[in-house]
């Protein structure tokens, strides 16, 4: 029983990380990525503070959607309370950073506020309590991991990349975000070669 | 708990929810600048291709750029009467450009 729920555990993250990875195949979050992914400790930095942001709106949203929303018959308030938990969680967050770590805050500060409409986070948590296809906690913490990790990995493979693109004479036509746009096609494609793993 | 406590109880927690938004907004906003940080400004290389109409930083950074990258090379105005400009049709029917 429990080694079945962990494969599926295991599955379920491997696949919202890579295979239905949330920039890739399910763009949400794209703004940032192509916004920040210009750097690469710019695009770390964004990274890790967006995992922090999914992981814990999803920890805090689940249990407010199933022990509060719906018995009450709320649910339709369900935006509202995910937005005030993820614009709260984002100003707890630039406060730690910009009060402890001014390195970071130099790199990161001002696209910090960028998170709160960063369409990831509130689409992992909606995706968890989505009626009809309502995932259980395991399954939407492996959501809310898979996707973050998934952000995290793509946002530093696409800095990377773009960081040696610029050392390339690129033809101007394809200069800056055209070639960007490209290598992100590139890259969606190669993930989709993943697909069909555990099926 | 019968429905009406639960109603509560989620009027509650969404107050709450506000409060400790409005309360971490006012806090962020009132803890100070970090030295060096006070003048920060995104790279425009790098918030370029940012759309948000919400983001901070829209109406400097999607302002129209007159000839910035736009691909078309825009005609050059002369500086002088006597200055040839690429791209502008010669005035007179004689006037052939370089005859070098």
């Amino acid at each position: 029983m429990f080694y079945t729920y962990f494969v599926a555990f295991m599955l379920a993250l491997v696949s919202y990380t890579l295979i239905d990875n949330v920039l890739l195949s399910r763009f949400y979050g794209i703004c940032s990525f192509i916004g920040v992914g210009n750097k690469v400790k710019s695009a770390v930095s964004m990274g890790v503070a967006v995992v922090f942001v999914i992981v814990f709106s999803a920890l805090i949203c689940y249990p407010i959607y199933h022990f509060v929303l719906m018995p009450a018959g709320l649910e339709f308030l369900d935006t509202v309370v995910y937005i005030l938990v993820i614009a709260s969680l984002v100003q707890i967050v630039g406060l730690f950073i910009k009060k402890y770590s001014p390195a970071l805050y130099k790199s990161l500060g001002i696209y910090l506020p960028l998170i709160t409409t960063n369409c990831a986070v509130l689409g992992v948590v909606q995706e968890n309590t989505f009626p009809g296809k309502m995932l259980d906690f395991p399954m939407s913490m492996a959501n809310a991991f898979g996707t973050s990790l998934g952000y995290l990995l793509m946002i530093f493979v696409f800095a990377c990349i773009r960081t040696r693109l610029d050392t390339y004479s690129t033809p101007r036509a394809f200069k800056g975000i055209p070639i960007a746009l490209l290598t992100a096609a590139v890259m969606a494609m190669a993930l989709m070669g993943l697909s069909g793993i555990g099926a | 708990m019968d429905q009406t406590g639960y109603v509560l109880l989620a009027i509650g927690i969404i107050v709450l929810l506000a409060v400790v938004a409005i309360v971490s907004y006012v806090l962020y906003q009132k803890t100070p600048v970090p030295k060096g940080c006070e003048n920060l400004e995104p790279d425009p290389g790098i918030c370029g291709a940012c759309l948000k109409s919400g983001c901070p930083f829209y109406p400097q950074y999607h302002a129209p750029k007159v000839g910035a990258d736009s691909g078309v090379d825009e005609p050059k105005k002369p500086s002088a009467p006597g200055d040839k400009v690429a791209g502008v049709a010669p005035s007179k029917p004689d006037d052939k450009g370089d005859a070098k």
